[in-house]
């Protein structure tokens, strides 16, 4: 059976949507506004968004729309469940890594990394009536997880659609059996060949969410680095893990996981993703590729 | 006279016994060229049928049953990719 596919670009990636046997055109259209409604609030690169002028009021109790509270909700619970692994409170330390505009504009200039002045955590966050608290100078960065959280909902636009795949920078919800019966095919990338794939998996019903250090990457005066930061040391990571992928039942829990599993490092984030049944493939700086005993079962070659 | 008889009947025992054992020596050989594997023209090996008149050849026919070979399983094409971010 054959399928068909759209792409669009929002929140700084390229999102792909397929569907077997066909793709309606208003079912694109739907997804499309879903996904530039999220970014026109919850962007950190746009002044005038409803997350900029929430990290500008921090200190002060700021009115936050539905959208906002909803995802940010989910986002401090999902820090919670992390144990401080995730965290959407790191924006000074982005920024003080050298990620302070769009990742284009950044690669494209020598970066100047500064030190985080006051440490910040999710724990210091207050949601009431309505109304978000930030700690003075500090601020959120919800990019990754407002991502993955708006492929989760954008399901509800694929109405009329047999079977799809929502494909949002290598974040993906799979549902349904494919055009073959046998499930979808996604490849993962390998990282240190763009356009190759380590892996090849079959989802049926299933997200997949791969976080590595090898693609938001630039150059500072105190050498390259990357966008993802340890809660920990405030710093990019130092991880001897450069790629996780996850498969997990929604996008947003998949993200998180395949975030705070290479943050781990190889051996403490095997360890923890064996004992917590995880379906994983950790990929190390080496280039060894390791998969824990849940995901062998999506592994296709 | 008898004594005479006796020596041309013993003379035609001779022939008919050389006789026979000549066809017999005829019969083995013949015999023995049967049973040596031909390397021409042997009948267990497959040959060509015919010629088609556009000089094609028609592939052997196949005098034992092929052994059954698992394909090897196709390597699936990815639909979709997860790059990371």
């Amino acid at each position: 059976m054959t399928f068909e596919t759209a792409t669009f670009h929002a929140m700084g990636t390229e999102i792909e949507l397929l569907a077997a046997p066909s793709l309606l055109a208003d079912v694109v259209e739907n997804v499309q506004a879903g996904f530039e409604a999220v970014e026109a609030r919850l962007s950190r690169f746009r002044p005038d968004s409803e997350l900029s002028r929430l990290n500008a009021a921090a200190g002060r109790l700021f009115p936050a729309s539905p959208l906002l509270l909803q995802v940010l909700g989910e986002a401090l619970a999902a820090a919670d469940e992390s144990g401080g692994l995730f965290d959407p409170v790191l924006l000074r330390a982005v920024e003080a890594a050298g990620y302070r505009e769009s990742i284009e504009r950044v690669r494209g200039t020598l970066q100047v990394q500064t030190l985080v002045r006051e440490r910040a955590s999710y724990r210091n966050v207050t949601i009431e009536d309505g109304a978000v608290l930030l700690p003075e100078g500090s601020g959120i960065d919800l990019g990754g997880f407002a991502k993955g959280w708006m492929v989760d909902r954008a399901a509800a636009h694929m109405t009329g659609c047999q079977s799809w795949v929502i494909n949002a920078g290598g974040d993906l919800l799979a549902r349904g059996s494919g055009p073959d019966g046998d499930g979808w095919v996604v490849g993962i990338e390998d990282p240190f060949a763009q356009g190759h794939d380590l892996a090849v998996l079959r989802l049926t019903d299933a997200a997949l969410a791969t976080s590595t250090t090898m693609r938001r990457r630039w150059t500072t005066q105190a050498g390259p680095a990357h966008h993802l930061i340890d809660p920990r040391t405030q710093r990019p990571s130092e991880s001897d893990l450069v790629s996780v992928s996850v498969v997990a039942p929604t996008v947003a829990r998949a993200e998180v996981l395949a975030k705070t599993l290479l943050l781990r490092g190889n051996d403490d984030a095997l360890a923890y993703a064996e004992s917590s049944s995880l379906s994983a493939l950790l990929i190390d700086e080496q280039g060894l590729a390791t998969v824990t005993r849940g995901m062998e079962r999506y592994l296709v070659v | 006279m008898a004594n005479r008889r006796n020596r041309y009947n013993e003379a035609r025992l001779y022939m008919a016994g050389g006789s026979v054992g000549l066809l017999l020596i005829i019969w083995s050989v013949l015999a023995m060229k049967d049973s040596v594997p031909g390397t021409a023209a042997d009948a267990s090996t497959p040959q060509p049928t015919a010629a088609a008149s556009s000089g094609s050849i028609k592939a052997p026919q196949a005098t034992t049953k092929p052994r059954a070979i698992a394909a090897p399983a196709p390597i699936a094409r990815p639909q979709t990719r997860s790059s990371g971010s």
